[in-house]
């Protein structure tokens, strides 16, 4: 089922608030707390702000290792990266083919990899993003 | 306070088991964030508070937003070509502070995708900060744990520092300086405590007797009291070419997730801000700067590349 609204004038909503930009996104559910969804932080990460080595300021603990890889390897079929340009990191180069991507698709083209883009890239989810630690069962009844 | 306008925003439906969620679109939005920054004293007594536990401020209500578009739950937000203000109504010149550019996306909002897929919300974005900074921020997060739990990586590169004098300068009257700086952020927080670290390099920085000052008025109006950060300001270290850890516990009735991540980003890129600058590398055969000391007029730094963002 598929409905569709377009508002084509401009809409100002003005709201009374203090400090902090988004409050509501987290609706309240009385659904049980499932099992941690964010993946454990990775030992190199740890290691990398002990040490002061350079942080990765992007995928680590998010992405599945050779995430990247995968990506580029798609958007090198599609004609978006070229083939010497695939180095498993989500370099410049990269984020920019996914932006070109994103923008072909009609996506917000931030250059960096959601699910929509994964999907729109015919890429399997998992082998993209982390998940869960532990299955989960889906409720017999949750509410929205 | 915020303001918000669209030029077109697109609503879909979509049935999700026999509920029906909802995808929006927000085409070339403009988002004013209205904020009044504390006096410099008060911003000191509240500095004072750390004993106190972490209590996120008012807050944005974004449901009560959402719910104006449609009555669905939203599953996914999409924004294109957006900009968000962030105007410190504080001062008469009410100075802003602009993100441009604004692509974002936030998927998997609503409990039940999220469980039939499991996976965590997503939110991915980038922008411009002011003219020059490229803005990147990737953060999962799980709204249904316990305690706060999300992760995020968040990255600023090319910002050039006069911008921020910009900001700063009708109120301080300061020089602006010269150079670049990137920031670099990555946090984990697992039910509410905070882990993580901020890595700045500085390139071709020009320091100026006032930078203490800027630095003051830039931490009264940006850093978030109401989320703690503490840092481990270390004498003598480089922090310029190393990552300064971040920690905190993130905790209490009042505590929500989005408002506190906002406020762990902003206190992050501050305090990485802030340390660049305190603990800029001496010139060849001089002493680190310490804590608190000034540093000579108009000393020129440049630290290695910048990580790949």
């Amino acid at each position: 089922m598929t409905s569709r609204r377009r508002f084509g004038f401009t809409r100002i909503i003005t709201l009374g608030v203090g400090l902090g930009l988004a409050g509501g996104c987290a609706h309240t559910h009385a659904t049980p707390p499932p099992p941690a969804a964010v993946p454990p932080t990775k030992p190199e990460r740890e290691r990398a702000v002990e040490t002061g080595l350079p942080i990765s300021s992007t995928s680590h603990g998010i992405l599945q290792d050779g995430a990247e890889l995968r990506i580029q390897r798609r958007l090198q079929e599609k004609g978006f990266l070229n083939g010497d340009q695939t180095n498993g990191q989500l370099d410049p180069r990269t984020r920019e083919a996914l932006r070109k991507f994103q923008k072909h698709e009609g996506l917000p083209p931030t250059g960096l990899p959601s699910y929509e883009t994964v999907r729109h890239l015919h890429l399997d989810l998992d082998s993209i993003f982390q998940t869960v630690s532990h299955p989960r069962e889906r409720p017999s009844s949750s509410s929205s | 306070m915020l303001e918000a306008e669209w030029t077109e925003v697109e609503v879909k439906g979509r049935k999700e088991g026999e509920a029906v969620v909802s995808a929006i679109k927000l085409v070339q939005p403009k988002i004013r964030i209205l904020h009044a920054a504390p006096p410099p004293e008060d911003a000191a007594a509240a500095q004072k508070k750390k004993e106190q536990p972490a209590q996120a401020s008012g807050v944005v209500d974004l449901n009560e937003l959402l719910h104006k578009i449609t009555p669905l739950d939203v599953d996914h937000i999409d924004i294109l070509d957006g900009q968000i203000a962030f105007v410190d109504t504080s001062r008469q010149e009410r100075p802003e502070l602009w993100l441009h550019d604004l692509q974002l996306s936030v998927e998997n909002l609503t409990d039940r995708v999220r469980l039939t897929e499991g996976r965590p919300v997503l939110l991915t974005a980038s922008a411009t900060l002011a003219r020059s900074g490229a803005f990147s921020l990737l953060i999962t997060a799980d709204p249904f744990e316990k305690g706060l739990t999300f992760s995020g990586r968040a990255a600023i590169v090319g910002l050039e520092t006069a911008e921020l004098y910009r900001f700063i300068e009708p109120a301080t009257k300061m020089q602006a300086p010269e150079g670049t700086i990137d920031l670099f952020v990555e946090f984990d927080c697992r039910n509410g405590q905070l882990t993580g670290g901020v890595k700045p390099v500085l390139k071709n920085v020009k320091v100026r007797p006032d930078d203490k000052g800027f630095l003051s008025a830039l931490k009264a109006w940006a850093t978030d009291l109401a989320i703690k950060v503490f840092s481990d300001r270390v004498r003598d270290r480089n922090a310029v070419a190393t990552v300064i850890p971040i920690k905190g516990t993130l905790t209490g009735p009042d505590v929500e997730l989005w408002p506190a991540i906002f406020g762990v980003l902003r206190n992050a890129f501050v305090e990485g801000l802030t340390s660049g600058y305190a603990y800029l590398p001496p010139k060849t055969g001089q002493a680190p700067p310490a804590p608190g000391a000034q540093p000579s007029p108009s000393e020129s730094h440049s630290t290695s590349p910048p990580a790949a963002p």
